[in-house]
């Protein structure tokens, strides 16, 4: 049934896979979204907030979703998909770190380490399947 | 799709899709709609915590109707889904008969006879009469590992079912947070059902062999209910420690269901 021939990157996958739905489910629960904003310092979230974190926890679950599909499909057809996974779980890292840094001072948290991982993990898949960014272009 | 040309058969659980997509749907994301909707039900975290058990149930249904749809129709699907929905109907029935007329609706009620009969419909054009040709090991496969986790599970379905037997109260009591009330009560009786349901299927593998639709399912729902225990822990909405068994069941569910699927999938 999974096509994906590398079972590293299986597991990997299926990991963000996990974390993706834990993350997703967090976010379209208001409780869970609350105290998931309370835990980071940050004031009790008004509706506008709610919605919008609810709205990130729908693509979360999106995103999970095509994961499986590229469990369920041998490497070659999942390219363009990984490689886009790479790039948004590039730019999510990216973003993390510079709100880290406009407060002024580096904090390790939960949230850094877990984008930090998808990056890696994202990327290593991408190697291991052979679909590096550029591979299969003809110009380069 | 469902590997059948017949389109009577396509559009039945296209239809069971539909119902059981909305209310996982609806449940899971969006309970207050349904407690809006229903006179009977309080706005509370009782309510929303079985709603949101009820959703991650159907989320489960859905994954399995998708699989059979790529891989073709599987009679166990259909030993779950049948005797599941019938309950429900009657679950259901039950539930509103038992209000004052004006504060009654069977709209679930309706959408529940209407996905029972075409999963009827579906299962007897489909695959015709019952089958339970025994398979040649125990659970259909020769993976030990495999068949003790299927035991368990089996056991620990059938268990659920004799606890509510023996003690209807209890899963209310032995869960912190939660607020014993006829409703509540009527839920636990809704989760009575999922674990009959489960309990005939299981069974009916035990004979004829397992199915990948059904751990496709389960893998489904465990890793829902597995993913929301933990964001219950990590918000701090667990209360005294919360339902140990509870929470054991959901992690031996979760990791089950996780070693069935990735030693058996390569089959299928």
């Amino acid at each position: 049934m999974i096509k994906l021939e590398d079972r590293v990157s299986v597991v990997i996958l299926c990991l963000i896979t996990f974390m993706g739905t834990f993350y997703a489910l967090m976010m379209v629960n208001a409780n869970f979204a609350s105290a998931f904003l309370e835990s980071l310092g940050r004031p009790t979230p008004n509706e506008d907030t709610l919605f919008w974190m609810g709205w990130w926890g729908y693509i979360y679950l999106g995103l999970g979703i095509g994961n499986i599909m590229a469990l369920l499909a041998p490497a070659s057809d999942s390219r363009v998909f990984l490689r886009a996974m790479t790039m948004v779980a590039m730019i999510s890292f990216i973003r993390v770190l510079g709100n880290n840094l406009a407060i002024g001072e580096l904090d390790i948290s939960p949230t850094l380490i877990a984008q930090f991982l998808v990056l890696i993990g994202y990327s290593v898949v991408l190697t291991r399947t052979n679909s590096r960014i550029g591979k299969h272009f003809g110009w380069l | 799709m469902f590997k059948t040309d017949d389109k009577l058969i396509q559009i039945c659980l296209a239809v069971s899709y539909a119902i059981l997509a909305l209310y996982a749907i609806i449940n899971y994301f969006n309970p207050e709609y349904i407690i809006s909707q229903y006179s009977s039900l309080e706005s509370n975290d009782t309510n929303r915590f079985f709603l949101g058990w009820y959703g991650m149930m159907n989320f489960g249904a859905v994954a399995g109707l998708i699989y059979m749809g790529y891989k073709g129709l599987d009679r166990a699907y259909f030993t779950y889904a049948i005797p599941l929905a019938a309950l429900f109907v009657v679950w259901t029935y039950m539930g509103q008969a038992s209000l004052p007329e004006d504060q009654q609706n069977f709209t679930a009620m309706g959408l529940f006879v209407i996905n029972l009969v075409a999963l009827i419909i579906a299962r007897v054009r489909g695959l015709g009469g019952l089958d339970f040709t025994k398979a040649e090991n125990m659970w259909g496969t020769s993976d030990k590992l495999c068949q003790t986790i299927f035991t368990i599970g089996l056991i620990g379905q059938a268990f659920f079912v004799v606890q509510y037997i023996v003690a209807p109260g209890s899963f209310i009591e032995q869960t912190p947070g939660l607020e014993a009330s006829d409703v509540a009560q009527r839920f636990v009786m809704g989760l009575m059902f999922f674990s009959l349901a489960w309990t005939i299927a299981l069974l009916y593998q035990l004979r004829t062999g397992y199915s990948m639709s059904l751990i496709v399912t389960s893998l489904v729902i465990s890793t829902m209910f597995m993913c929301t225990m933990l964001n219950f822990y990590a918000s701090g909405s667990v209360q005294d420690g919360g339902n140990t068994f509870l929470s054991v069941n959901i992690i031996g569910n979760f990791l089950g269901s996780l070693i069935v699927f990735f030693r058996l999938q390569s089959q299928h």
